[in-house]
């Protein structure tokens, strides 16, 4: 028998158990996020005697005796300031880590009323947070400081929320106070819960599966294989070639592959049957590399062959401009598997509805989900309805469907409600990560460093299933150019199937791996010409009016020498400083359909936002009620934003691309257009029930047309980021200077580049996704990420250039905030002790994991 | 990482939880009291196992326990980190398990069941990498022997 208080209600409990779920299930505190019941990512925090611990870890007994605190039990005044100074700070984005830092703020502000940074991030050490970089999140902790010295009063803000205000995140509040719902925070009647048996070979035959012992456990629901599916076994993004479950006598491609799935009536259950699936295999040699799959005898990982993808891109005569190039230099690169580390693992309800399903979902977009969970099921789009709950990050890594078509295709065979949830180690198997890739790069110059060619080869392992690999490895090759004035480029990317886990999109999809390259190359030549890193990007540097390597003419937006001139005082002022450009689109662009749509419904006296695209925790809904605002000149309290579905909002794409801000954005402004006709006329009241639609397609030419000046994205970002190493080959600060168009929300803008820079130092310098076999060794807690007392500051420096027809002007910024870091690092440390490193995570820096020490 | 900061204060304990019985472990402390009577801030006392004891609160982390230990057993840990081992003993497991019920008989669980390789076993003892720990107690809860500790008391080994 146990005592004890959550949040001054009083417990006794005769059972143990681990508390995490005790919070969750029994005292509904649905703050307490489980992002890994590993002890690993720090979502679970709560306050046990005014200390802050990791409820995944503790059991009951250890609490008797004890008071445990949530945010749920907060005073009324703590609630209040931390939901200001959060919001305040713009240290909110997926959210899904916030509620853990607000008590571990707590555990220190209780103690300590006048906290440094230092110390603040030191108390924050043991919360992951994959988006913002946590500079915010230090922010928010300061001002929730000295807001509680001041006597605890809470500013009262007003804001115009037209374009350019620094105005607080739509869902900022219901996120820090933890009661915004996410899936795994969902309850229904009656629900079941299912999971997958996944494969124990890489590669093997499926001989049989016996489930007749997991079948005959009490509280198993029911045991699936691939017979029971309905419809299309196979299902995917683009190309339809990932099985929903292996079929007996079919081969797995990796050991994420499902082979039967389990339905039970509790979680424990569940994963007791699945230990009683039988599965006799045949097991079969591995590809385990795309050298190993391009072999002429390599086993086959998909019937079709080993080759997912082959672009070549070519413009000009790249061959012959570099064998005339005064300065001719050539090198080979390698990047790795990075993988996302979202904090909220994949989660989806299913649930009858009407004459289908309901699927409750995180991902990237609804329609998507829609598309393939109804080619599974085989039946029309209409019948499976998604919705979006709150998404806990994605950065491409919930772009496929993972759980989504499992808890589809359980609802709609037993009829009844289940949760599919990915464990933290399923998470890091099962969705795509960013594609390793090896390229070799040729590039030459005149004698003042002037770019006249650039040949180059990828070669992406693109794991055990397409996904985005095709898209990922074009954009790759595409971009490998820079932003940089010349016209003689030929590259030539090959993607091979291996039976590694599948990679697909990653922030920067493709361009991050690229850039690395082509940015490395400028710093070797510039030092070859004689001239600064910075001049020879300053001198290249792509603007209006000139024309891509592809053949693009670029606009009046176009501000890269801009960015490049916001850096060159700190750049040259530090000696151990490195610098890099990117650029990057915002569009999916090259001729494919790319369609905004949003519809603008007014309800009770309100205009309502529909737009089935996702909010994965970048700020679309901000972003979207802005651009209502600046259009319409409603005010803030008339409009509300629902999040994505496809019941009533409209399919707006992807969430990719750095696209909805431009492209849904420009959609939400035309639809506000229509309204404002009528709005000239009427009140908002007489217009009740009226629906305003608004659509934007993205026209662009594919790649390869016959015109002399293709269009292959409608606009793009560009950047310049500087990072400075102090004298022990520390990170001092990295410098990001962004060309956004027009930032929407500049605190936003600055908590993505903040975000993207640190995500990118973990791809720089100590993220590892590590395999064997093909088999992922990496734990959450081993990937290598960066925590709140390792981070350097960011300086965010945002260009605003006009030019930009749509969307007011704004380009979308996701992506491009974490391409050029890796290489502005590397060149930074090829100052500081000579030494030219071609791969990632760079080696021998003092970032570098310790090798075991006595 | 980064810059140390303030936060960083240390603080001694001793790597000897001592077991309930007479201990034979010829690592662990042997109750000779040099640490006690070098303290000047009467931060350490001989507890009812016979051996030394560091009362956090008291310790300003001036080392010089550290050094008067002739068993060397004494060492240095962030006072913000929670968790410690209190073990020095590097005999293979049967002798370990020997010479005190509270040993660490380096069977590898905390470093199989910790998130992060902190908890490593090396050169026959648990040992905690601080620079990666992430303090969430998994080492603790899986210690089949008990010998890590939470400073705070509130993560402990289920039975005892």
């Amino acid at each position: 028998m146990y005592k004890f208080y959550v949040n001054d209600q009083f417990y006794q409990v005769e059972g143990n158990g681990k508390l995490l779920p005790f919070l969750r299930d029994v005292c509904k505190c649905k703050s307490v996020k489980d992002g890994c019941s590993e002890g690993a990512c720090g979502t679970c925090h709560v306050l046990v005697d005014k200390t802050a611990v990791k409820a995944c870890i503790p059991t009951l007994s250890m609490m008797d005796g004890r008071r445990i605190l949530t945010i749920e039990g907060f005073s009324k005044e703590d609630r209040e300031l931390y939901a200001y100074a959060f919001a305040e700070a713009g240290a909110v984005q997926c959210g899904f880590c916030i509620p853990g830092m607000v008590i571990c703020a707590k555990g220190l502000l209780d103690v300590n009323g006048n906290p440094t940074r230092e110390e603040i991030a030191y108390a924050l050490r043991n919360n992951i947070c994959r988006c913002t970089g946590y500079k915010k999140i230090i922010d928010a902790v300061e001002l929730a400081a000295m807001l509680k010295r001041e006597g605890g009063k809470i500013p009262q803000k007003e804001f115009t929320w037209r374009l350019g205000e620094r105005v607080h995140r739509v869902d900022a509040r219901e996120k820090t106070l933890g009661y915004g719902e996410y899936v795994d925070d969902m309850e229904a009647d009656g629900m079941i819960y299912a999971g997958a048996v996944r494969s124990q070979y890489p590669r093997a035959r499926v001989l049989s599966i016996d489930t007749e012992a997991a079948k005959n456990l009490a509280g198993v629901i029911a045991v699936y294989t691939a017979k029971d599916i309905p419809g299309s076994v196979k299902v995917g993004h683009l190309v339809h070639d990932w099985d929903t479950m292996i079929p007996e006598g079919e081969c797995t491609r990796y050991l994420g592959d499902a082979i039967a799935i389990v339905a039970a009536e509790t979680p424990e259950i569940l994963e007791k049957a699945k230990k009683l699936v039988r599965v006799s295999y045949e097991e079969l040699p591995f590809v385990s590399s795309p050298y190993e799959a391009m072999k002429e005898d390599a086993p086959l990982v998909h019937e079709k062959g080993n080759l997912l993808a082959h672009k070549h891109v070519a413009r000009g005569n790249a061959k012959e401009a570099i064998a005339n190039a005064e300065y001719v230099y050539t090198e080979k690169f390698h990047t790795p598997y990075t993988e996302h580390a979202f904090l909220e693992p994949e989660c989806a309800i299913g649930m009858p509805y009407e004459d289908g399903v309901l699927v409750y979902s995180t991902d990237q977009g609804t329609y998507d989900t829609q598309k393939e969970c109804a080619m599974m099921l085989g039946l029309p789009k209409e019948k499976v309805r998604v919705v979006n709950k709150l998404v806990g990050g994605g950065f491409g890594g919930k772009e496929d469907v993972t759980v989504q078509h499992q808890a589809a295709l359980v609802a709609w065979l037993s009829k009844k409600p289940v949760k599919v949830k990915l464990s933290r180690q399923e998470s890091i198997l099962v969705h795509p990560k960013r594609h390793p890739m090896d390229m070799e790069f040729t590039v030459g110059c005149d004698k003042d460093g002037r770019i006249q060619g650039v040949m180059a080869t990828v070669i992406a392992d693109t794991g055990a299933y397409a996904s985005l690999g095709g898209p990922v490895l074009e954009r790759a090759c595409t971009h490998a150019a820079g932003p940089y004035n010349y016209q003689n480029f030929e590259i030539d990317g090959k993607a091979y199937y291996t039976n590694n886990p599948p990679a697909g999109a990653f922030r920067g999809f493709g361009v991050t791996q690229t850039c690395f390259c082509m940015e490395m190359m400028l710093t070797k030549l510039a030092e070859m010409v004689g001239i600064s890193p910075w001049e020879i990007r300053y001198r290249n540097a792509i603007r209006p009016g000139q024309e891509l390597p592809n053949g693009q003419i670029v606009d009046a937006s176009t501000g890269l020498a801009e960015t490049l001139e916001a850096v060159k005082e700190i750049f040259e002022r530090h000696p151990y400083a490195g610098i890099a450009c990117a650029m990057k689109n915002a569009g999916v662009g090259v001729g494919i359909p790319d369609f905004g749509r949003a519809i603008l419904a007014v309800v009770d006296g309100k205009l309502h936002i529909r737009s089935g695209a996702s909010c994965i925790g970048q700020g679309l809904g901000t972003v979207l009620v802005q651009m209502v605002v600046e259009t319409t000149g409603l005010k803030r309290e008339q409009i509300v934003y629902e999040g994505a579905n496809t019941i009533n909002a409209p399919d707006s794409g992807t969430t990719s691309g750095s696209r909805q801000t431009l492209i849904t954005g420009e959609a939400v402004r035309r639809a506000g257009m229509l309204f404002n006709q009528d709005r000239a006329q009427h009140t908002l009241e007489e217009l009740e029930g009226k629906e305003y639609y608004g659509e934007y397609l993205a026209k662009t030419d594919p790649l390869g047309a016959d015109v002399p000046n293709p269009v292959s994205h409608v606009a793009y970002g560009y950047a310049t980021q500087v990072c400075i190493l102090d004298e022990e080959g520390r990170i001092e600060k990295i410098v990001a200077a962004h060309d956004v168009g027009r930032a929407v929300n500049p605190l936003s803008v600055e908590g993505q580049i903040e975000g993207g820079v640190v995500m990118s130092m973990g791809y720089a310098l100590t993220e590892e996704y590590a395999l064997k076999d093909c088999k992922p060794l990496s734990k959450f807690g081993t990937l290598g990420l960066f925590r709140a007392h390792q981070v350097p500051d960011v300086e965010s420096i945002i260009v605003e250039k006009p030019g930009l027809s749509v969307a007011g002007g704004a380009i979308g910024i996701g992506e491009i905030t974490s391409i050029p870091t890796a290489p502005a690092i590397a060149g930074a440390y090829y100052r500081y002790d000579g030494k030219y490193r071609t791969s990632l995570p760079l080696a021998d820096t003092p970032y570098s994991r310790k090798k075991r020490e006595a | 990482m980064g810059k140390q900061n303030n936060q960083r204060k240390q603080c001694a304990y001793v790597a000897c939880a001592g077991g309930e019985r007479d201990h034979t472990c010829r690592y662990g402390c042997t109750g000779c009291a040099s640490c006690v009577e070098v303290c000047k801030k009467q931060a350490i006392k001989i507890n009812t196992y016979g051996v030394a004891e560091v009362d956090p609160g008291k310790c300003v982390g001036c080392r010089l326990c550290e050094k008067a230990c002739p068993q060397g057993i004494i060492h240095m840990r962030s006072a913000a980190e929670v968790f410690f081992v209190r073990c020095s003993n590097r005999e293979k497991g049967a002798e370990a398990r020997k010479a005190c019920e509270a040993s660490c008989i380096a069977c590898g669980l905390c470093e199989k069941n910790c998130p992060s390789e902190a908890a490593r076993v090396e050169d026959g003892c648990a040992r905690i990498w601080e620079e990666t720990c992430l303090s969430c107690g998994n080492c603790v809860v899986s210690c089949p022997r008990g010998v890590i500790y939470d400073a705070r008391g509130i993560i402990r080994k289920e039975t005892r």
